[in-house]
């Protein structure tokens, strides 16, 4: 095991070198946790919105859903006027509108429970999902109860006090879920993409490239240690040099943000960021093909690293950036993990649906895979050349 | 019959239409010091990587000691040691730990890899550098250490590719002391130079090579018996008439003579007393002389005489 032993032991005394990047982002990552604190406050105290109820049926079943509703959020009576309602969604003077249609009642009674109502939120507001849940709870309780054979007066009895005994219950447990875990936990996994390509670029590629320098990879292959066991040693000093770097980061977050870093939505984002991990790492090993030093790999670290999170938007929201950047931007890895990071977070427009995190999740683990086939054939084209 | 440590048959290299190595032939025997004498360019670097199964080659076979080598051939790479040509070692390793790191790709076991490391330290006299990184040192040093990386694990046969390029002659001694004393130990050493004093002094056995080819093979003496040239002697004079050249000439022995910068040059293929002879000749004459000196060829003559240039660069 020389080939590992001297590995870390060069890994370590280029330490010094790397540690201003890691401090840059620590710094980075401190710097926003307290410069949003208020927003979080203001989650907090969200329980109740400003929703508007436009009630099209005007029956027994749809004052019953109104009336529901007013017992949660406050009722803003407004015109039903489509542009005037989008203009108060736009300027959140009301968070969530709420369209009974007409046949609200005559389809409930007749089983129906799907499309009988509209609603338009605020795009990506969690707790405008939260309302979207409530109504259809009750519709569906309604139905439940038509379908048992009561009549609609009787139906909308039983189905109030139950109601009002679950919905103050679930709402604090579905705003647990998503509003008690900070912004600045995604904030955390937004900047990693950069520094992680500047990590193992800077890093781990001239490393590599260290035992792969013609004269000492000359030795080498003279000597009784196998080809193959010096790649393996290589490759496991990766993967170890990987999971350290990973592993960091996320304690990092602990400490920074505590036991937020486990709930659901952020483990999800671990997830995604061991993706983002595995593109930096596949990015380095591609380039430690090129007999580059270190100040080279720098140079391109940077390039690389900031060039993607411009274009990607780790910088700029991505709903910010121009259709022609995205345009681009798709066909890069790091769109894709912002994209995945936004959703989490709730950072950007995007709702949070496991689908569409995996289908990012996925695209990643392509790029990676893509290269790491072209440095594999680029090392075999660089190995023939030299004979 | 002993089975030779290195045998080269018929080696045929080719880098796209250079021909590096043209239909080259070696053999070593155990426990030789063997020189591989040629100026720049002449293909001593590519032979030694086609034996060490560093390059691919288009033609011929490669035996050591007996067995054929390939680039896995692990047990025969264990047995030799190498120290090529481009200094070989860790910018961020100190001199100890470089030395242990080559080992070790050799040798497993902790305990008398660090014997061994101390060995090699003593040996190529680094003791006062152990905790020195490689940028710390100067040329000859750093020489110093580059053998000791390849030395360490205690090699059966040893390739050294010019190891005394840019060294100080203080350093350069005490390389050729320790490759000496290598070979005193057991080892087989194959040394390659475009020094021809480093091979004249240190070789056992020297082969000439030039563009590829293996020109002459022998010790030193057998070299020098291959050419007409035995005795070469100068003598200061200021000036001589052009028939005492003629004359001088016609003396036995003598194939040439040159007169310039007041100085006469006569070339001789052998016989005996024969700076007697000459000085006898030009005494009868009354031509009075200054100093005189009497040289046997050097390999350079040899090499000159074979390829019609110089070896020197
Ligand atoms: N990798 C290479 N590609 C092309 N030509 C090479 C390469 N290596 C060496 N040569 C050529 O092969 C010849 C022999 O080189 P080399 O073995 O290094 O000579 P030496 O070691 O005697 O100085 C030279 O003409 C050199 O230019
Ligand atoms: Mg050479």
């Amino acid at each position: 095991m020389m080939l590992f032993n001297s590995f870390f032991k060069i890994a370590k005394k280029r330490l010094p070198s790397l540690s201003i990047y890691f401090f840059i982002y620590v710094f980075i990552s401190i710097l926003l946790g307290t410069s949003s604190q208020k927003n979080i406050e203001a989650n907090f105290q969200s329980k109740s919105l400003n929703i508007c109820v436009i009630d099209e049926d005007n029956s027994k079943a749809s004052a019953a859903l109104t009336r529901y509703l007013g017992s949660i959020h406050n009722l803003k009576p407004l015109e039903n006027n489509p542009d005037t309602l989008q203009d108060h969604l736009y300027y959140r003077d009301i968070s969530y509108i709420c369209t009974i249609t007409k046949g609200f009642e005559e389809k409930l009674l007749s089983g129906e429970s799907d499309e009988v109502y509209t609603c338009v939120k605020i795009p990506g507001s969690a707790t405008g999902y939260f309302v979207d849940l409530q109504i259809s709870q009750y519709t569906k309780l309604l139905t439940l109860f038509l379908s048992g054979g009561s009549s609609m007066p009787e139906a909308i009895e039983k189905t109030d006090p139950i109601i009002s005994n679950t919905a103050g219950t679930e709402s604090i447990v579905f705003q647990a879920d998503t509003d008690a875990v900070r912004k600045e936990v995604f904030f955390h996994y937004q900047y990693l993409p950069y520094i992680f390509i500047v990590i193992f670029i800077c890093g781990l590629a001239p490393l590599v490239i260290t035992f792969h320098e013609k004269n000492i990879a000359a030795r080498t292959n003279c000597s009784s240690t196998s080809l193959g066991s010096q790649n393996i040693q290589i490759v496991i000093c990766c993967i170890l040099y990987s999971l350290v770097v990973w592993l960091l980061f996320f304690l990092i977050g602990v400490f920074i943000y505590k036991t937020e870093m486990f709930h659901a939505n952020a483990l999800f984002a671990m997830l995604n960021s061991f993706a983002a991990l595995l593109i930096a790492a596949a990015l380095a090993f591609f380039i430690s093909n090129f007999s580059i030093n270190f100040n080279t790999a720098n140079m391109i670290s940077n390039i690389l690293g900031l060039g993607l999170a411009f274009l990607c938007g780790v910088f700029v929201p991505q709903d910010m950036l121009s259709e022609s950047v995205l345009k681009i931007a798709r066909f890069l890895p790091s769109y894709w993990y912002i994209k995945a990071n936004n959703m989490l977070g709730g950072l950007s427009s995007e709702a949070f649906s496991l689908s569409s995190f995996w289908k990012a999740f996925g695209i990643q683990l392509l790029f990676a895979a893509a290269l790491v086939s072209a440095a594999l054939a680029l090392s075999r084209l660089n190995r023939q050349r030299k004979q | 019959m002993n089975i030779p440590a290195v045998k080269v048959e018929n080696l045929v290299k080719r880098y796209r239409e250079l021909v590096a190595l043209d239909h080259f032939n070696l053999q070593i025997e155990d426990g030789e010091i063997f020189g591989l004498l040629g100026p720049n360019g002449s293909g001593k670097t590519t032979t030694i990587n086609c034996i060490l199964s560093l390059l691919t080659y288009d033609k011929g076979s490669i035996e050591v000691f007996g067995k054929e080598m390939h680039p896995d051939s692990y047990d025969l790479k264990r047995q030799i040691g190498v120290v090529l040509q481009n200094v070989a070692v860790f910018d961020e390793l100190t001199v100890c730990e470089n030395i242990d790191y080559f080992c070790g790709l050799y040798i497993r076991d902790k305990a008398k890899r660090k014997q061994y490391v101390n060995e090699a330290i003593d040996f190529v006299e680094l003791g006062d550098f152990r905790k020195f990184y490689p940028k710390k040192l100067s040329g000859g040093l750093l020489r110093r250490l580059n053998i000791a990386c390849g030395i360490a694990h205690k090699p059966k046969l040893i390739f050294l590719d010019e190891p005394t390029v840019a060294v100080d002659p203080q350093s350069r001694n005490k390389i050729l002391e320790g490759i000496q004393e290598l070979n005193r130990q057991g080892a087989t050493i194959i040394y390659t130079s475009h020094y021809m004093e480093e091979v004249e002094q240190l070789c056992t056995r020297i082969a000439i090579m030039d563009k590829g080819k293996n020109l002459a093979i022998g010790t030193k003496e057998e070299l020098k018996q291959l050419i007409k040239k035995k005795e070469i002697v100068s003598i200061e004079i200021l000036s001589i008439p052009e028939e005492d050249l003629t004359a001088i000439r016609e003396l036995p022995h003598v194939y040439e003579v040159r007169f310039q910068n007041h100085q006469l040059q006569v070339l001789l293929n052998g016989g005996k007393h024969n700076l007697i002879r000459i000085l006898n000749y030009l005494q009868s004459k009354e031509l009075s002389f200054g100093r005189v000196y009497s040289e046997m060829p050097t390999l350079n003559d040899v090499f000159l005489e074979i390829t019609g240039k110089e070896l020197r660069d």
